[in-house]
């Protein structure tokens, strides 16, 4: 019933915020971009919330839950992402850049087919994104209201549409900021109720190699049992990825200018950092504590009750009772909710504002056919991401969400980091690269253990690895390079003897 | 919107090195993950009841915000 509670809080919540930003979302300002309006505070806060998603939460806790402290592959990668960001990507984004990642890659190569090719690309990555937050979601609401899967991601599915269809970036924003708050809070509370309840933090340690069948070398590396391959194309794919990822990058479009937008995801790195710290020390290694072969967590096969990636909500219970379990519960919902409502907006921006506007050849006059595109765009992705969900429902989250940063790694991250840094990038060359890193990753993930094998049924996968990132990325950077220097005379010709994009 | 600048523009020293900095910190993970024979014993030992391997990797995070802040204090707008 406490449990019921806190959701009904959360949905309120969440839709009183998005009918006060649809007062405030006007025009494409409004709806793609927050108005630019975002303080570097707050644009950092929803930086840490876009992270820290149910892949942290959940699916990394339930990897440690299974195999040990190599769930630290999936969290310190996105700290140097952040990092290698700052370095090279958030002060250009911010210049170059309105409402899309297409208004960046075309801000020196102004052509339709590139700006196309970015929206699909876009469209693409969030997707993937999109669908293990929502395996996460159905999960979630199905151990707690005993609801079938479907049902349970088809509630969240209409949410997200609802938020975005009205309340645009203003609404996924605020709610955002929002949860990433609260969310902090309640990591910051599990974690001491899980000191507290244990005696200290050696206690729980102790606890946890007594529980689990790899005894104290739960806390060392190998547990995953990963060759070198895909331990470093894994690492490498979050890292790069992270630079790659549309509905992270585009937050660089909500504040004012790029100064603030580097001082965000600063801002932002410093929150993710403590959060996962707290993760990894504490909450994962209690989850083992508390949670494993406890009769009450487990379903009739032995397992945790909901997979594994309910465990660290099964935690929750352990520590802090129907309460707390109601509370940890809501919020990883409102994590989820936070997230896909981000993830949306990419993905509606990208189809109104790259691919419509771009294909009809609209203008500013025709913002309104524009924005109307956006929110039908809207309620097509939560209907595909429903679909997809139910198809992976049975799939690790952090695995899935990694599948999405091996995408962005090799579509959006080489294409990005060609135009801003190359001038030898020719359009021809920005397409193919791109595209060659879309479709070599797409094929290598279809063909690797997480869906040849799992997901398709067959015994053993053509491509071994799950993470294909180091193929994939050189691949496409490799075919840029060659076909600009193929395409650059022919370029420079059509841009009337000038050749605005060919350098060094 | 601004017209996009010249990338030679960029000067390239800083965010090189600092990105060196944050790869050469995060290395040794996916090396160490997937061959664990060369985790040295004494990672394994503990430190306040907690894995000293814990600790470092605790630490790691530390350094990466670090050179995070390094990054957006020492790259500027002129930079760009």
């Amino acid at each position: 019933m406490l449990a019921m509670l806190c959701f009904v809080a959360v949905v309120v919540a969440t839709l009183a915020i998005t009918r006060w930003a649809a007062r405030r979302a006007s025009g494409r300002e409004g709806f793609y971009a927050a108005n630019g309006s975002i303080s570097a505070g707050q644009n950092g806060l929803a930086i840490a919330g876009d992270f820290v998603s149910a892949a942290t939460l959940l699916g990394t806790t339930a990897i440690y839950f299974a195999s040990g402290a190599d769930n630290v592959m999936y969290l310190l990668p996105f700290l140097l992402g952040l990092c290698l960001m700052l370095a090279w990507i958030a002060g250009p984004l911010r210049q170059l850049g309105r409402f899309t990642l297409g208004d960046v890659v075309t801000s020196r190569l102004k052509s339709p087919v590139l700006r196309i090719y970015s929206g699909v690309s876009t469209i693409t990555i969030s997707l993937f994104y999109l669908v293990a937050q929502l395996v996460g979601a159905g999960g979630l609401i199905s151990i707690l209201f005993g609801l079938p899967f479907l049902a349970a991601v088809i509630i969240v599915g209409a949410l997200m549409a609802i938020y975005v269809t009205f309340g645009g970036m203003i609404a996924a924003t605020w709610v955002q900021v929002i949860k990433a708050a609260v969310l902090l809070a309640a990591i910051g509370l599990l974690a001491v109720l899980c000191l507290v309840k244990a005696g200290g933090l050696a206690p729980i340690y102790e606890r946890a190699a007594a529980a689990h069948e790899l005894g104290a070398g739960l806390f060392s590396l190998g547990g995953l049992k990963m060759d070198l391959f895909s331990t470093v194309s894994l690492v490498a794919g979050l890292a790069l990825g992270t630079m790659g990822l549309p509905h992270l990058l585009i937050r660089a479009f909500t504040v004012k200018d790029a100064e603030e937008s580097r001082k965000s995801v600063a801002i932002g790195t410093a929150i993710i950092a403590v959060v996962l710290a707290v993760v990894f020390l504490i909450i994962a290694p209690a989850t083992v504590a508390f949670v494993k072969g406890v009769p009450a967590f487990q379903d009739a096969t032995g397992g945790v009750r909901g997979g594994a990636n309910m465990a660290v909500v099964h935690l929750a219970s352990a520590v802090g009772g129907e309460l707390l379990f109601g509370a940890i519960a809501a919020v990883a919902f409102a994590t989820i909710l936070a997230v896909v409502a981000g993830l949306t907006v990419s993905i509606a921006s990208a189809a109104s504002h790259d691919i419509y506007a771009t294909l009809t050849r609209k203008t500013v006059a025709d913002e309104g056919h524009e924005l109307t595109v956006f929110r039908m765009t809207a309620i097509g992705a939560s209907v595909a991401a429903v679909v997809l969900a139910v198809v992976l429902q049975h799939e690790n989250i952090a695995v899935l969400v990694a599948g999405a940063l091996v995408l962005a790694a090799s579509a959006n991250f080489p294409v990005l980091f060609l135009v801003i840094y190359w001038r030898g990038l020719t359009v021809a060359g920005a397409v193919a690269g791109g595209l060659t890193g879309l479709v070599s990753a797409l094929v290598l993930l279809v063909l690797g253990p997480s869906v040849w094998v799992k997901v398709l049924g067959f015994d053993t996968p053509i491509f071994p690895s799950e993470y294909p990132t180091l193929i994939t990325m050189p691949l496409a950077f490799l075919t840029a390079w060659l076909v600009s220097r193929f395409t650059a005379d022919k370029q420079a010709a059509q841009s009337g003897g000038l050749a605005p994009s060919v350098g060094r | 919107m601004p017209e996009a600048p010249e990338p030679t523009k960029r000067r390239l020293g800083r965010p090189l090195l600092l990105s060196l900095l944050g790869s050469v910190l995060v290395a040794p993970v996916p090396i160490l993950a997937s061959a664990p024979k060369l985790i040295p014993a004494e990672f394994l030992a503990t430190v306040a009841g907690v894995p000293v391997l814990s600790w470092l990797l605790i630490a790691l995070m530390a350094a990466l915000v670090g050179v995070a802040v390094l990054c957006a204090s020492t790259i500027s707008l002129s930079d760009d």
